[in-house]
């Protein structure tokens, strides 16, 4: 039995969580998804080898859950990728702040295909 | 061969050295000749076992005036009557010496006390004992009778001159002659032994005592340390054989912490200790070979240990010396009830300021005049304020400067309006002494006395602004919009790629060529929307500008690599030489102004060309130029290209794709960060852009 690494997918866009599920699923990762924020929490307790996690979602901070994420000593060591589509390199902070809370990565979806978002799991879990 | 006395021809001579001269004493008959017989056969075999101890006893008899009634000396074989080490003398006087003298003399002996005893070795005796021990004795007597001999006085007190005039037995002249100094007085006996165990020698010396062991009590900081300099104080400024110190432990038992000076303490020990824990009062204990003295400490009432003082030997606790002891008994329990005290305030106080310290929010302290008590380090270092500087000044001067007054005022208002119970909830924007200004939720609480008067607030600061922000964000249209536009974006873009990959089936190149049509068709629009939203933020005026210093060589370097594939699809050669290069900028965003300049010369550069970069120190600028060997931009364009949606038509532009609003958002970006920017160009020969970034103050 291969020992797949599995991939919790933090999203609310319907059409967003089926296309990384599908990408994901086809590079031989276990996806679970959370469409609704206030499961945010309970889900990552129940353990991932990944969190990609969208940052504005309705009843969901997603810097807070990051936060929340960092300080616990079970869920720390979870990579986290910020996936999201506010922030701009050119007029905003939010990737540093992304970083200061312990993000593994940032990254804004329309910039970035499906393929890209797996070469940075790559590259992140080995 | 032995040596055997001359009178009685017992075997049992003691050698004696009396002023140099080789005398001895026969302890069977107590005669002291100066020559011994030497006989050769056993004359003599006493029933004694082997091994036994001699003791001569000898009784000075005195009356409680101190002159001398009789002397008495007898030999007393070990076995039968008293064997060494177990004299209980202090209450029963050994019953043969009391019958002896009763009879002898009519005397009844009331009380024995130990004067002296010494020691002779004996090397000659065959019996295996080589130790003779005296022991003399000062008795009480209850009532004087009259004694046989009629040169007596009538009532019988016969002063010491008197006694020389009898014929005294050997040995008991010895100890007329040589121990006792010729006076009358008792307290003048000055042997070694009775010198020594007088604790004290007058009420100045004691009280002497006493202040030099309160002293020392009073500097002592660890309570642990009290026990062992109590006991070394005690021990050094008396004759006292042994000192111990039992507490009364959580379980109510009295156990010992600590014994110094000879280790007397024995399971007797812990008896008398613990009657006197019991009784709450001095107990004294006689053992077969020493004297105890219990001493209860006391405080508030209840007795937190026990203090014994042990001797080895016994009847040593006369009243001047036990009341000493009290004192200074009391002394150390006082001090070990302090020290014990202020360990506890101590342990309190550290356990709150740890809590304090610890909080990952800002706590804040005042009393019911608005004067600041306390804050914590993270108050102090979300403020970027001094402790020295918060604590004793009043809050109204600090929400002044933060600029949040009317929440101050609020505050000192609920305090005087005696609230029932509750909190305050608020959110404040602070302006910082550093500038910055941020959100802060707090909740302030309520400090009351015993009978529920107000007297003070403690406040909880918590930096809300990122939520703030997000929740602004939220409501920001640029932000919404943004999300709004790039979200289907990111799903037609996604499944395109996907579909490329092959991931839904193979892919004919016909198919793949409309796919690579509509991805590109896809990125331009995504690219559109990215330079609409920066365009949009920086009319507004939202640039969020995050200055730091750092390496933008480094940061060159990283725009080149990501960059690298695009410029080896047109195998055009970008050079630039690192160097560290130290600016007070925006990293990130001064990472995307260079990609947009490298991008530009990257797509208006033909195949083959060559981009150069190079940084250049200025003053107190950076100056990083960008240059290439494309088309070049014509001159009527130079301040133009700044523009918004500009694009310099040419022969290449067709092809270059771009919104037109890139060097607009480097220019808002360069000049917001404190810069210029501006080009150089020739048509046809190339375009070499100029930018300058504030130069760091480290060195690099």
């Amino acid at each position: 039995m291969t020992n797949k690494k599995s991939i919790l997918l933090i999203e609310d866009d319907l059409a967003l969580v089926e296309m990384y599920r599908d990408k994901l699923r086809k590079e031989g990762y276990r996806v679970l998804t959370v469409t609704d924020g206030r499961m945010a929490m309970q889900r990552i307790r129940q353990g991932a080898d990944l969190i990609l996690l969208d940052i504005l979602m309705p009843n969901l901070n997603g810097f807070e859950i990051l936060k929340r994420t960092k300080k616990e000593e079970e869920l720390k060591n979870i990579p986290v990728i910020v996936l999201t589509n506010i922030g701009s390199d050119s007029v905003d902070n939010d990737k540093k702040l992304a970083f200061s809370l312990g993000a593994a990565d940032y990254m804004i979806k329309s910039l970035n295909t499906p393929s890209d978002v797996v070469q940075k799991i790559k590259s992140i879990l080995g | 061969m032995q040596r055997i006395c001359e009178y009685c021809k017992q075997p049992t001579l003691n050698e004696l050295n009396i002023d140099d001269k080789k005398t001895y004493l026969c302890l069977s008959c107590g005669k002291i000749s100066n020559k011994f017989i030497e006989s050769h056969s056993d004359i003599v075999s006493i029933d004694t076992k082997k091994g036994v101890k001699h003791i001569t006893v000898g009784a000075l008899i005195y009356d409680q005036n101190g002159r001398i009634l009789m002397v008495k000396r007898r030999v007393w074989p070990y076995v039968y009557d008293f064997p060494a080490g177990h004299l209980d003398y202090n209450e029963n006087p050994p019953q043969a010496i009391k019958r002896e003298v009763l009879e002898e003399t009519g005397l009844m002996i009331d009380k024995m006390e130990l004067l002296f005893n010494g020691e002779i070795e004996n090397d000659h005796c065959r019996y295996g004992a080589s130790i003779h021990e005296w022991y003399f004795f000062r008795c009480q007597v209850k009532s004087p009778v009259s004694f046989k001999n009629s040169e007596l006085d009538s009532i019988h007190w016969l002063p010491l001159e008197k006694i020389r005039k009898f014929e005294l037995l050997p040995a008991a002249r010895y100890v007329v002659d040589h121990v006792i100094e010729k006076k009358d007085s008792l307290p003048e006996i000055t042997h070694p032994i009775y010198h020594k165990h007088a604790l004290l020698d007058g009420e100045e010396k004691q009280n002497e005592l006493i202040y030099h062991i309160s002293s020392a009590l009073l500097k002592i900081e660890h309570s642990d340390n009290i026990l062992s300099v109590a006991t070394e104080e005690i021990l050094t400024a008396t004759n006292i054989d042994s000192i111990s110190i039992l507490l009364k432990t959580e379980k109510n038992e009295i156990k010992c912490q600590i014994t110094k000076g000879k280790q007397l303490f024995n399971k007797h020990s812990q008896e008398i200790a613990e009657k006197c824990a019991r009784l709450g009062k001095n107990v004294m204990g006689r053992s077969k070979n020493k004297s105890l003295l219990a001493l209860p400490m006391i405080s508030n009432g209840e007795t937190i240990g026990v203090i014994v003082a042990e001797m080895c030997l016994p009847g040593f606790f006369i009243e001047r010396e036990t009341q000493f002891l009290t004192i200074v008994t009391n002394e150390i329990a006082v001090g070990i009830t302090n020290s014990r005290l202020i360990e506890s305030i101590k342990k309190e106080n550290d356990l709150l300021t740890s809590v304090l310290e610890n909080s990952g929010e800002g706590i804040l302290v005042i009393d019911n005049y608005g004067k600041i008590l306390a804050v914590n380090k993270f108050l102090e270092e979300s403020l970027g304020i001094n402790e020295k500087d918060l604590v004793g000044t009043n809050s109204a001067s600090l929400a002044g400067k933060l600029g949040i007054g009317d929440y101050q005022k609020k505050v000192m208002l609920a305090m005087k309006s005696k609230m029932e119970g509750s909190r305050l909830y608020d959110e404040v924007e602070a302006k910082l002494p550093s500038g910055e200004k941020i959100w802060f939720g707090l909740i302030t609480s309520f400090i009351r006395d015993s009978l529920g008067k107000i007297t003070g607030s403690v406040i909880i600061l918590r930096n809300i602004t990122q939520e703030k922000e997000l929740l602004q964000a939220k409501n920001d249209l640029v932000t919404t919009a943004t999300h709004e536009l790039r979200t289907p974006l990111t799903a037609i873009k996604g499944y395109l790629s996907m579909l490329k990959e092959g991931d839904a089936g193979k892919v004919t190149p016909h198919q793949l060529k409309y796919l690579e049509r509509a991805y590109s068709s896809t990125e331009r629009l995504v690219g559109l929307v990215e330079d609409l939203l920066s365009t949009l933020k920086i009319e507004e005026n939202k640039i969020n500008l995050d200055i730091v210093d750092f390496d933008i060589g480094e940061v060159i370097a990283d725009s080149i690599s990501s960059l690298k594939s695009k410029a080896k699809s047109k195998k055009l050669k970008i050079h630039y030489k690192y160097s560290p290069t130290y600016v007070h900028a925006d990293k990130i965003k001064s990472k995307h102004i260079i990609e947009n300049l490298l991008d530009n010369a990257i797509k208006y550069t033909r195949n083959n060309g060559i981009i150069s970069i190079e940084t250049k120190s200025q003053a107190q600028n950076i100056l990083i130029s960008v240059q290439d060997n494309g088309v070049g931009i014509p001159q009527k364009y130079k301040t133009l290209v700044f523009d918004k949606f500009v694009r310099v038509k040419n022969t290449l532009s067709v092809n270059a794709g771009g919104t037109g609003l890139g060097l607009y958002i480097a220019k808002s970006l360069i000049e917001k960060q404190g810069g210029k920017i501006w080009l150089d160009s020739e048509h046809q020969k190339g375009t070499t852009f100029y930018f300058t970034v504030p130069a760091s103050e480290l060195c690099s």
